[in-house]
This record gives C-alpha cells, structure tokens and sequence, in this order.
C-alpha cells in the first residue's frame, strides 16, 4: 500500500522549531523532515513512519511548512511555475501527491485539504481518509470523501451530514519512544495543563482560572503549572497569568506533561460528550496520573480511579484534585496504569493495525436512507 | 504691647517655621500679639515641593503649618482673608499679562516682583542661565510672579491693618519671603531674620537684612570681634570645628563629598609635580552666581563665572602656574531643566581649550578641597565660603566678588585690569608663612561659625539638616529664663538689645594667640610637604594611559574630547571600528588593537563621547587602590544633538533595573559603543574580558543591554555613581527606523537600505530590522535577496511570526524563479571589490553548480564582494566559503591601516550571509601549509597576492586540498597583473582541464590523480612571451612612464599636457588597465605591480624608492621574480 499523509502544522510550531534547528535551513529536504518527526508534534502525523514499519510505502507532507516545500521543489523540480505564489501550499502538495500517486491519501487538515483539491488530482487514489477533530466550517468540500475519522462523536456526525461516504470513530494514539525520550523528566510540579486558551475552550478555561486561583488560596494550595497558547494572554484571569508559563510544543510540549504529578485534561467545547483526545493519551503515554473530565465512553480507553482518574464539574474536579494530592501513593499507582494501558493498547502502531483493518474491510457507503437520516439529526 | 508679625506660607518648611513657632509663642508669652500669615491653598502652585498642582501635597502643607501654630497658641492670617476676590482677579491678570521679555522689570503696584522672583527662579532651575522661551520657565515664572503678587497684597494689606511693631520670617532673600521682608523693611518694620546656622542644631539670626546681603555686606559685629585675639582654647576648639568641617563632621547642612580625604594623594590625583605652582580657583554653583548679581549691593568684577575662569587660566598659562578649578558641589544642576547644567557643559566644552595647566575637578570626584588648599599656593574666589578655608590654610586668597570674607584680608579685586597684578600678590605670597594673616582667619571663623552664624537655642534646634526638635514640653515652658538665647532674641525684639553678646573681657594676649598661630603654620607646612610627596609619587605621575576613539564611519558632528589631561603620557589614538559586523567583530578588533598597546590603562572614546580629564584621572586612582577590578564604570551625562545636557544616568541608581535600561529613555545609551565609553579598564584584564566574551551569544542580539549588565557585574567593575562622561545622543533608534521607513514608503529602497545599515552599525539586528528590509525588499520585488535576510533572522533565534509570514510569501517566489545571478546582483553591488563586471556572476554560478554541500575556499577576499556573490549561491545550502586573507590590504599604503575583516564581515551580515563564510586571518602560505592535505574542496578561488611567486605557492599549496574534479579559479590574469597571468598561462593550464574564462577570471577543472607540476621548464621562453605580450605593447611601457613622470610634476609644468597627450593616445585597454589602478586599486598597491610587471628595473626602482620605502623595509622582494 502506498500511503501519502498531507499535514499542517501550527504557523508558530514551525517557526519556532526552525529557530531552535537553524541548520536546518540549510539542509537538504531529505534531511528536514526526520528532526521534525522526532520532535513528536502529534501521533496523527506519526501514521506514516508507523505504516512504513509494517512495510508500506508511505510519504508525509508538512504543506504548510514552507521551508521544506519549497526545498522539496527546488530540488526536485529546478522551478516550480506557481500561478498564483499565495496557492503553494496547495499546488506543491498537489505536484508531490501527483508524483507520488498513493493508494491512500490521508488529508490531516481536510479543511486546507479538502476534495477540491483531491478533485484536481491527476489520478484519484484508491483510498481518500480524513481526520478531524475540531470545529470545522459548514463550507467545507468532503463530498466524496471516503472515509473519515474522529474520536468525537460531534465530528463523525458532522462528516456524515457533509457528504463522506463513511465516518468512523477514531484516535490515533501514542509513540512509546516519546514516552521513552521524556522517561528523564522530573516531577516539577502537582499538577500541569498544556494546550490552548481560546473561545472555543470557553468551559476550559473556566476550570482552569478555578483551580489556579485555588493554587494560589491558603487553603489547599498546590504547585500548578500552566502552558497555556493564546493569541491574546492580557485576557488571563490574574491567577492564569501568574502561573502560565507560556505554551508548548513538540518534545516540550511531553515534558511539561510529565513534569507534573498530575496532567489535567478537559475536552474542546465542541467535542462534550466524548473522550479520547490527543492529550488523553499524551498524558498517560508519558506517565502523569490524569485527571480528566468524565465522559461515558471514557471506559473505552481507561478505566476511572485505577488508570486514571475523572472529574464531573469544576467542583467535583477540586475535590478529586485535592483527594489525589492528599494520597500520593495513589497518584502513582494511577500514573503507572494508565501508562502502561496507553503503551499498549493505544500505543500507535497498534493503532495503525486497526486502521491497516479499517483500509482492507473497506465498508460500504452508507445507504441513501442512513444518510439522509443523519442529515436530519 | 507690640505687635509682631510673623511670615509662614510655606507650612511644611518646618525646620524653618519652628523657630518662628517658639519666638512667636515666647514673645507671646512676654505679652506680645502675635499674627502668622499662613498659606490656606491661595498659593496652589507653588511648585517649591517640587510637584505642580498636587492638591494632598498642597493640603498636607497647609496642615502642616495650621497645626504647629495653632499648638503654640499663635493667631493665624490665611491668605484668603486678606485678599478680596476684585484682588486676586487683578493679581491673575497681571500674572497672565506679564512680558518675559523684560520679566526682571515686571512690577505690580509699583511693587519689583520680577526683579525679586528672579533668584527664586534660579535656584527652583538650579540654573544661571533663564531662558525665557521655555514653556517651563514661563511656567514658572508666572506661578512665583503671581504668587509674590498675591503675597505683596497681603502683606501690605496686614501693614496696613495691624501696624506690626516687628516682623519675623526665614531668610528674607527665598523664594517668596523677600517679599515680605522687603515690604516690611520698606514699611520701616525691622524684620529679623533667620536661616539654619552652620554649627549642628544651630540658627542664625540677623537684624533686618536678608542672608544674602549678610553675605554681601560682611556680618555686622566683626569690627569688635577682629581686633580680639583668641585663647588656647579658643583656638584649639576652632581649630577642631575647622578640621571637622574639611571632613564633613559635624555641620548643618548637606554633605556633598562622599570620598575621604587624602592629602598624600592629592598631587598625585591632579598630577601635579611637587614643585608645580599651584592656584586653586574655587567656583561657585552658577545658579547662586546668579542669584547674587540679582541683589544690587553685590559686585562681581567679571561678568559671568565662565569668563572669569577663562581669564584666570589664561593668567596662569602667562605667569607660568598651574590652574586648578574645583567646582561647586552643585555645579553639575540638575536634570530636570534643560539648561541646569548649561555652566559646567560650556566649562567643560572649553575647558579643553584652556591648555595643558589646567585641571578641572568636578563635584563627585575623590579629591577634597580641603586638601586641595594645602597643595595650592595661593587661591581665588567669587563668592565661595571656602575663600575663608583657604586662609585658614595659609594661603593668601584674591576674591572677584563682593563677599563677607573679603574683611579676612582676601584681596578683593574689584576692577578686572588689576587682577594679574593681585594674582601675583597671592602668588608670591609664600603659603603658611604669614601668623598675623592666620590669626585674622582664625578670629573671623571663631566669630563666624562659633557666634554669629551659629545660635543655639535650648529650647529648639535643627535636627539632622532638614528635620525639627522641640525641646519642651508645652509652650508655655517657654517663659523668660527657659532659654536664654530665646530671651535674648525676646529682649532683642521688644527692647532692641544686640542679637550677639560683647566678647567678654578681659581678652586673651595677643602672644598666646601668636604662638598659636605660629604652631598652627608649622602644622600647615609639614601637610603641604606630606601633600609633596615622595620621589615614588612624582615618578608615578608620569601615567601611562591609552585612549582610542571608537570612530563610526560617516559620524557626524563629533564632539571633540578632552584632549588636555592630567597624564603627560596619555595618547590619543583613532580606531576605525565598524559595529557593522557586530559585537564579535568589535571585540575582535579590540582585542587585536589593545593587545599592542602598552600603556596600563585603556579607554574607549566613542565618536558620540566625551568626557573630562577627571575620568581618566580619577579611574586610575580608583585601579590602582583596588588592583583586582577590571575597570571602572562611570555614570554619564547625556547631551541632546544640540549639546544641551539632557537624563543623567547614574550606574548605582540602575544598577538594580540593569535588564530595563535599553527601553530607558536616554537615547544616548542605546549606542554601544558609547556604553563603552564608560570605562576605563585596566588593560591587562580588559583583554581577557574581552576574550571571554566572544562566545557570548547574547551579545550579538543587543548589545547595550548585554554590555550595560556586563558592567554593572560588582566583582569586576568599580561602579561610581557619579556622572563623569558625556555622551551626545545620535538618532534614536525609533528616529532611524522611522526613516528608514518612511524612504520605503516613498519607493526609496536604497535609501531605506542605507538607513538600516547605519541603525545595524549601531543597534546589531534588533527591533526586527531584517524582517522590514525584507518587507521591503519584497515590494519591490527582490525576494531572493529577501529570504537571505529572513533566513538570517531565523537563524539568529529572533525570527518571529512576521518572518515565517514574509518567508511563505517570498519563498514561493523564489522557486518560481530560475535562481540567476540577476536576483542578487543589486545586493552584490553594495559590495566594494575589484571584480571585472560579469565575474560576479560567473562565481556565483560556478557555486549554484557545485554539489549542495560542497566547500569552496577562497584565497584573497578583501572586503567580500566575491564571498558575497558565491554566498549567495550558499543560500539554503551547506555549501560554505572558506576566506583566507590577512585583511589587512597589501603590505603597503594600506599596511597601517586597521583590519577591514568588519567589514567583510559586515557586508556578508548585511545580506544574512555570515553563517555561509568563515574566515581565518593571516598570510595564505601559512594557513594552507597548516591544512591537512585532503582533497575537501570543490571549488579554490585565488586571489591574494598577485606576485608570481606568491600566486604560484597559493596553486601549488591549494592544489591537493581541491576534490578530483573540482575547480580552482584565478583572479586578474592579465598582462597588467603578470604574476597571475603567468602562473595561470605557464602552470595552471597544462595543470587543469576544461578551461573557463570570464575576462580576467580562468577557471580550471582538476584531473584525477594528475600530479602538481609548475610547468616552468615547460616553458623556458616564458620572459620573452612576456615581453611579447606586455613589454612588446610599447604603448603599455610608454604611457606608464608618462603616468610615472606626471606623478612628480607640479601642477602648473607645461610638460603635463605633453605627458598627459602621450597617455591619452595609448590604446583603452592599457588606459583602462594604468588609470584604474591608479584610482581604483591604489590600496593594492597597482604601481608595484606595474613596476615590476614591466621589467624595467629604473622604474622598478625608482617606484620602489619613491612609493614602496615601506614595503622595502618590510623585506617585500621588489626584484621581478621573471
């Protein structure tokens, strides 16, 4: 099977990752992508090394990394005639995919990739997968999409409503070498949360300023360590912006996680109702006790109070908070299972083995009446 | 009963208004009515706090006063019940009517406002200088003229009212209380008046004249007093209290000098001989100069405090002494008005032209007046009270002013054409001979500072300079008998007794008085001998310091430094040095420069610095007491573009918020190299500074922050607080972005270019400089030259989201381009170098077409127009370029001459190519000998010397180093450069396939496995197919002797137009060839080529003596090695 996975990365992750590697500038295309997979941005982006090891033929694209695209053309190419320069992330993309003439293109952002671009494609691949798993705009091109993946329950209903030929839950997993690479990290703090702070968080975020003002009470205080993104951090509720650290990425991004006895997590907005983020696994993976919000599904990924813990509400999470922080032992007994659970049943390439299932079933589209009855939802 | 009036609108100035307290509530208690006119809020912006407008201040200060005169029990009169509300309307008027052209005439009612606000004025400025136009001056004259008004009304209002037998109030010359005394002694009310008194706790007192005419006049009882001669004790006690006060122990006032004293170091400090003649001139703070001239009764002989000491140097340098000008502690103003410091700016600003006697001691320096007197032989003064000291020293004193200690025998010279002649008085005066003189000092002091000046009350004092101390439990405890100071000053007012007792009789003999004095002259005598010193000291004079100016190219408007200084030895010496390359590049060249320098001490002068002698001096005090520091770090006074003093910026002060002093508002400090003007070093420790710092990548990113913190390091750096050097701001960083983009907006790519080179020199890359030359360089187009710069931005860890947005926009244009030479060739051009045009070119596609990591060395690089154009084609690569050269231009005209390896530097940095060429310095043949003979390269330029002994090695040394198929390059072959053109023509082609040619550049690809071989017995007629090809082109050899000849012409021999005919009739190419090395390569020294090229030994020889003496002496061959 030849796999082609087309990427994009955070404008900010790139920039800063080639300022912390300014060799990498200067290196050959061949040369860019591996430091940048070894600084585990994400599992998803891991699926083609993962495949590669089981003995595909698989290629990744960063598209929007501009720096190797067009390191990539002017190697490959000589020059590269752009019609319009605005569209290279796209027309690059589409002259590697071209090239490289996958049987499963996998569209990581499929709203910068949707299937107008896969309609411009000179042979149309056999398999044509997306993954999403934030809010997505209504315009979006998925018609014809074969499958598409989510492990928010909100995100395959709404693939569904836009016309992919099937949507099926999903989550990518975890790589226990970047368990392995951040294996050295102390325990700096109680508890850690890493990740965005944005209106599309807004329960979040109101967890989150709780229980830093609480870190900060003579009360129960406790050491908390906060790596928050946000585009604007004079919103920071006085508490927020005294412990925020400023954000993470990459190998960073693992070792704040495991820099805390205890890793929060709670779900995007949009996604209530359903567990199984990225950074539920990225906690467990690097070993940190995570306390996360309650989800029905939760139990299919871990099991609550032994591999990790769950909170229903802020309150509730305080209480579960200060109950762990007052048994330490606990905090560890949890920490240990819940890793050793993610470093096995979710680790990636296990998880590959179910999309390598997922690719050879190839289910059938769903009925015209099915589809129509989702529409209605 | 009398009526007594008491003055106190100030109510927060307690020290003051204390004593007006207990008079006022003693007098009471004696049966007096006693009236306090007090401030309630009229005067609302008064500014004497310092503030304008601040209501709690204002409140707490009314309070102040309320309350302390109503705890005596004393009758207030608020302002607002003394002035009608038709009053003060007309007051405002008046005030907002005033014409501060002739504010000094200003009257309202008749009554001289203007002409007494004006001290009040100079000392709220700190300033002799008003200048009117400010908005701040008339501010404030308006304020205090309005004020005084409203204050005249009132007072005369009171007068009128409640016919006041006497008046009491503070010192009657500040600020608003001239009014009222001047009102109330023009009413015929006798007004007495107090100040702080000069012993601790003190007061004094006077009877009906300000302080300031006190000090003008003479103090009333001297005529009793100086005919009194003192006891033993009287003397031993006074002498106690005068040592004290050289110390700074027990006084009443604010202790300005922070160093101790050290009389031994004294003459060494000033670098004086111990046998040097000495006049000290004592000067006075110019605000109070001025304030003077603003009483009539006081007479200055010169007009301002500048001329004066113009005159006196100028007398000094005459009569063959040297001149010492100590300044007022106060001298140096304050920050807060631009013209505070106006007086000591033009003291110092021609100061330097006062010559080579001359020493200037500033206010904060670690040199006491005191013992300054003691090495001085005679001294001079306008009005300071240290005139007084210097007779207590022994010295005889001349005075050009109108002052109290003038009735000492100072000799006062009221008319300027007598004041040589009064100077060589003093001077021929030996020092401490005189008893008679000294027992008059002695007498006036113990008068002056022991009982005029100094009245201590029992019942209240001042406590610690500003504070107040009452000592009693209620104010009624302040009945007759309590106090008998206080009842003296009751009995003064109510009866008009004397303020100050009659020496008491019988007085001591005038014997004991002499032998007492004569004992005293001996201890003088053995101070000014201590103050000699010993051979050691007089040797160490001879101080060795070195000063480089930091020169920035194109700087304009250079303040010149103070080039008379105290160290006979200390050198001057320019260094042109380019922040362009950045920090690394300056500390290179320091290193390089201070490691030649043998002088022990070391400062660095930039083009916007300077500074006094007193720095130089007094860091080298400073290091030789603590030999473990690095250097010194002085504070700084910070000059507009116009001069003018602006912030200072004391180091102590900013010590603690080090990390926020580049956002600090003093432009001046966002130069580097003006930071490192602020010390003085050590020079054996500033070299391992320096080196320790080269792998500090902080300092790269900005370096006034980085140096400033560096210095402000304690266990290396001697911080002194005190401001001794000067810096003139430049454009402000903001400025010059400003117009750098302002030029790109108007379309004016190169213009804004050339502004961000300036802003790099002087900044580094800060501020996102690169991402606006490459925004730029991306709206007009140039996107190649724009991602170079982006790059660079990323790869100095400062790229931020503006860089990553402008590299997705350029990148993609870049790709869709076919990557020629053209896209660069503009960046290139900013490059000076030597290349025939189209050579460029060629390099840089020679690079394009080398493998991605292939190295490229190239032998010769000058400033880096080749490296610029080959690192070009490294962009986005791991090709990168290997310069050899020494950078210091051919032994020759250019010899000395600093490094132009910053500027190499600098121009690869400008276009972001630094990362993509490295550099080591030195000849070629050394370098390449200390390779390893590997094959690495793919790709040798040669290009250094163009001897052909010199060329030949560079090939034969570089030519196993180059990769089987890779190439090597020559530069200048050609007839006119023979040395290459020989080597390449007899070695380099038979050496090397697949020729390629661009003009004078050859190009060759090396065989596998083909040995070195010079080829020169292949070619055994070599001289005579030289001579074919150059000396045969008599053309050649005949316009070169023209040009030769016409070197020695004058400009009006009639030869010439011959000359210059036979030269012009040569063909192009030869004109070309003799008048660009002429004009374009003259420092690569063109005739010596030219000279040996033609083979025509005369020549040869006579260029060689006329313009290579140099190089002969540098054992350089001139003998043609054909």
């Amino acid at each position: 099977m030849k796999f082609q996975q087309i990427h994009t990365f955070y404008p900010a992750y790139l920039r800063r990752f080639y300022s912390s590697h300014p060799g990498l500038l200067d290196a050959p295309h061949a040369e860019l992508q591996a430091p940048l997979l070894a600084d585990g941005f994400g599992a998803s982006h891991m699926w083609a090394s993962a495949l590669a090891k089981c003995g595909h033929k698989t290629q990744l694209i960063i598209a929007n990394d501009v720096i190797a695209q067009t390191r990539w053309a002017t190697e490959t190419l000589g020059t590269m005639k752009l019609k319009k320069k605005s569209e290279w992330v796209r027309e690059i993309s589409l002259e590697q995919v071209n090239r490289f003439q996958p049987d499963v293109l996998h569209l990581g952002d499929p709203v910068a990739f949707d299937m107008s671009f896969v309609r411009r494609l000179k042979v149309r691949p056999k398999w044509v997968i997306g993954w999403r798993a934030a809010p997505t705009p209504d315009t979006v091109d998925w018609k014809g999409m074969d499958l598409m993946l989510s492990h928010l329950d909100s995100g395959v209903k709404f693939a569904w409503k836009h016309g992919v030929r099937d949507a099926q839950s999903f989550y990518p997993g975890f790589c226990q070498w970047i368990a392995d690479a951040v294996a050295d990290q102390t325990k700096d703090y109680d508890v850690v949360f890493c990740g965005q702070w944005t209106p599309d968080h807004e329960r979040r975020n109101k967890l989150i300023a709780k229980l830093a003002k609480a870190s900060l009470g003579k009360e129960h205080p406790f050491n908390f360590g906060l790596f928050l993104e946000c585009a604007d951090p004079t919103q920071f509720p006085e508490a927020v912006r005294k412990l925020n650290q400023g954000s993470r990425w990459g190998m960073a991004m693992y070792r704040a996680l495991r820099s805390g006895r205890i890793a929060l997590n709670a779900e995007i907005d949009m996604g209530r109702g359903s567990a199984g983020n990225m950074r539920f696994f990225e906690a467990t993976g690097v070993g940190s006790c995570l306390l996360t919000e309650h989800h029905d599904n939760v139990g299919r990924y871990f099991q609550p109070d032994k591999e990790i813990v769950t909170f229903k509400g802020s309150d509730d999470c305080l209480a579960k908070l200060n109950d762990l922080l007052d048994n330490p032992e606990k905090i560890e007994s949890i920490a240990k299972a819940g890793q050793r659970r993610c470093l096995t049943e979710h680790e990636v390439d296990t998880r590959m083995k179910a999309l390598e299932a997922l690719l050879a079933s190839k289910p059938s589209a769903l009925t015209s009446w099915a589809r129509a009855a989702f529409k209605r939802l | 009963m009398k009526n007594i009036l008491v003055f106190a609108p100030l109510g927060s100035w307690m020290v003051h208004h204390q004593l007006d307290c207990v008079i006022g509530a003693a007098l009471k208690l004696r049966g007096c009515e006693v009236r306090v006119i007090t401030c309630d809020g009229i005067l609302d912006r008064c500014r004497l706090q310092g503030t304008a407008n601040d209501a709690a201040k204002c409140a707490a200060c009314q309070q102040t006063g309320n309350e302390w005169f109503t705890r005596f029990g004393l009758a207030t009169l608020p302002l607002s019940t003394l002035l009608s509300a038709a009053e003060r309307e007309e007051v405002q008027r008046w005030a907002d009517a005033l014409d501060f052209t002739h504010y000094a005439e200003a009257s309202f009612r008749n009554v001289p406002l203007g002409r007494w606000m004006l001290p009040l004025l100079h000392s709220a400025l700190l300033s002799g200088y008003l200048d009117f136009s400010l908005p701040e001056v008339q501010a404030r004259a308006r304020d205090f003229a309005h004020h005084a008004a409203l204050l005249a009304l009132a007072t005369l209002h009171t007068i009128e009212q409640q016919r006041p037998d006497h008046a009491l109030c503070y010192s009657g010359a500040h600020s608003y209380y001239r009014v009222f005394f001047e009102i109330c002694r023009s009413a015929g009310i006798r007004v007495l008046v107090h100040e702080r008194g000069l012993l601790p706790g003190s007061f004094s007192l006077v009877d009906n004249a300000s302080t300031y005419e006190l000090q003008g006049r003479g103090l009333p009882e001297w005529d009793v007093w100086k005919d009194i001669p003192l006891s033993t004790e009287q003397w031993q006690h006074m002498a106690q209290v005068l040592e004290d006060r050289s110390g700074g122990k027990n006084v009443n006032f604010q202790r300005f000098h922070r160093f101790q004293s050290d009389l031994a170091q004294t003459r060494h400090r000033l670098r004086l001989h111990g046998d040097t003649r000495v006049l000290l001139a004592l000067a006075s703070g110019d605000w109070e100069f001025s304030m003077a001239a603003c009483y009539g009764g006081r007479h200055s002989t010169f007009s301002t405090q500048i001329e004066w000491l113009r005159i006196t140097a100028e007398l000094c340098r005459k009569n063959g002494w040297h001149l010492v000008i100590r300044h007022h502690p106060l001298g140096a103003g304050t920050a807060t008005y631009p013209r505070a410091s106006q007086f000591l700016s033009e003291l110092l600003r021609d100061g330097r032209s006062l010559g080579e006697h001359v020493r200037v001691v500033l206010p904060a320096e670690n040199l006491s007046t005191y013992d300054i007197l003691h090495i001085a032989d005679a001294a001079v003064t306008i009005f300071s009270s240290t005139g007084a000291d210097a007779a207590i020293a022994g010295l005889a004193a001349v005075c050009v002013g109108d002052n109290a200690f003038r009735q000492i025998g100072m000799d006062f010279v009221k008319d300027a054409a007598d004041y040589e002649a009064a100077l060589q008085r003093a001077m021929s005066v030996q020092p401490a001979t005189d008893a008679a003189r000294l027992s008059r000092a002695y007498r006036f002091q113990n008068y002056r500072i022991l009982h005029s000046r100094s009245v201590l009350f029992k019942s209240v004092a001042v406590h610690d300079v500003y504070g107040t101390a009452y000592r009693f439990g209620e104010p009624e405890a302040l009945v007759s008998g309590a106090d008998p100071q206080l009842d003296l000053v009751c009995d003064h007012i109510l009866d008009g007794t004397p303020l100050l007792a009659a020496p008491q009789l019988p007085y001591p003999s005038p014997a004991i008085e002499h032998h007492m004095a004569e004992q005293t002259l001996n201890t003088l005598r053995e101070k000014r001998a201590l103050s000699r010193g010993d051979a050691t000291i007089a040797d160490s004079v001879e101080l060795s310091v070195q000063v480089l100016r930091l020169e920035l190219p194109n700087e304009a408007g250079v303040v010149p430094a103070a080039w008379v200084c105290r160290h006979s030895a200390v050198d001057f010496t320019w260094l042109p040095i380019d922040a362009g390359g950045g920090w690394e590049v300056v500390r290179m060249t320091l290193l390089r420069t201070v490691s030649k320098i043998d002088a022990p001490y070391v400062s660095l002068l930039s083009a916007n610095a300077t500074f006094d002698e007193s720095m130089i001096s007094q860091g080298v005090d400073l290091l030789e007491e603590d030999v473990a520091k690095t250097g010194v770090l002085f504070g700084c006074y910070t000059l507009d573009k116009t001069g003018a003093l602006g912030p200072e910026w004391h180091t102590q002060v900013h010590a603690a918020d080090s990390a926020d002093l580049p956002p600090r508002a003093i432009d001046a400090l966002h130069e580097p190299l003006n930071i490192l003007s602020l010390v003085l070093w050590r020079r054996e420790k500033m070299i391992p500074w320096l080196s320790q710092t080269l792998t500090e990548p902080e300092a790269d990113v900005n370096w006034c922050a980085w140096l400033l913190k560096s210095f402000l390091d304690a266990s290396q750096f001697i911080a002194l607080r005190e401001p001794q050097v000067f810096l003139r701001e430049g454009d402000s960083a903001a400025s010059l972005l400003a117009s750098a983009e302002a030029k790109a907006e108007a379309g004016d790519l190169a213009g804004a270019l050339a502004v961000a080179e300036v802003f790099a020199k002087r900044f580094g890359y800060i501020h996102s400089l690169r991402n606006r030359m490459a925004a730029w360089l991306v709206k007009a187009e140039r996107y190649s030259q724009a991602v170079a710069l982006l790059y660079a931005e990323m790869k100095d860890g400062a790229g931020d989201s503006t860089t990553w947005d402008l590299l997705q926009k350029t990148l993609p244009h870049v790709i869709s381009g076919k990557g020629e030479y053209k896209t660069y060739h503009s960046a290139v051009e900013t490059v000076h170098g030597f290349m025939v045009p189209g050579q460029e070119r060629y390099l840089h596609e020679k690079v394009r077409s080398l493998p991605r990591n292939a190295s490229i060395m190239e032998i010769g690089s000058c400033q880096g127009r080749s490296t610029t154009a080959m690192g070009f084609a490294c962009l986005g690569t791991e090709r990168r370029i290997l310069c050899l050269d020494t950078f210091e231009g051919n032994e020759g005209i250019m010899r000395n001459v600093a490094s132009f390896y910053h500027k190499w530097r600098g121009n690869l940095k400008r276009w972001g190519l630094e990362r993509y060429a490295s550099a080591r310095m030195g000849y070629s043949h050394p370098l390449l000998r200390e390779m390893p003979v590997v094959p690495v390269f793919d790709f040798v330029f040669i290009d250094a010397s163009h001897e052909y002994a010199d060329v030949l090695l560079d090939f034969e040394l570089s030519y196993p180093l180059v990769k089987p198929g890779g190439w090597i390059g020559f530069h200048d072959v050609e007839p006119g450069w023979p040395g290459s053109w020989r080597v390449w023509e007899q070695t380099g082609k038979p050496l090397l396939i697949n020729h390629e040619v661009c003009d004078t550049l050859a190009c060759g690809q090396k065989q596998a496995n083909v040995a070195w071989n010079n080829h020169e017995a292949d070619w055994p007629g070599f001289r005579a197919a030289y001579a074919t090809s150059v000396l045969g082109e008599s053309d050649l050899a005949d316009a070169a002797q023209a040009l030769l000849a016409l070197d020695k012409m004058t400009a009006d021999d009639p030869q010439r137009a011959v000359l210059e005919a036979r030269i012009a009739k040569a063909p192009e190419r030869i004109r070309n060839v003799l008048l660009w090395g002429v004009t374009k390569e003259v420092d690569t020294d063109p005739w010596l080529h030219y000279a040996v090229g033609l083979s025509q030994q005369a020549i040869a020889a006579e260029v060689a003596a006329r313009h290579f003496a140099q190089a002969r002496v540098l054992g350089l061959q001139l003998s043609p090695a054909l």
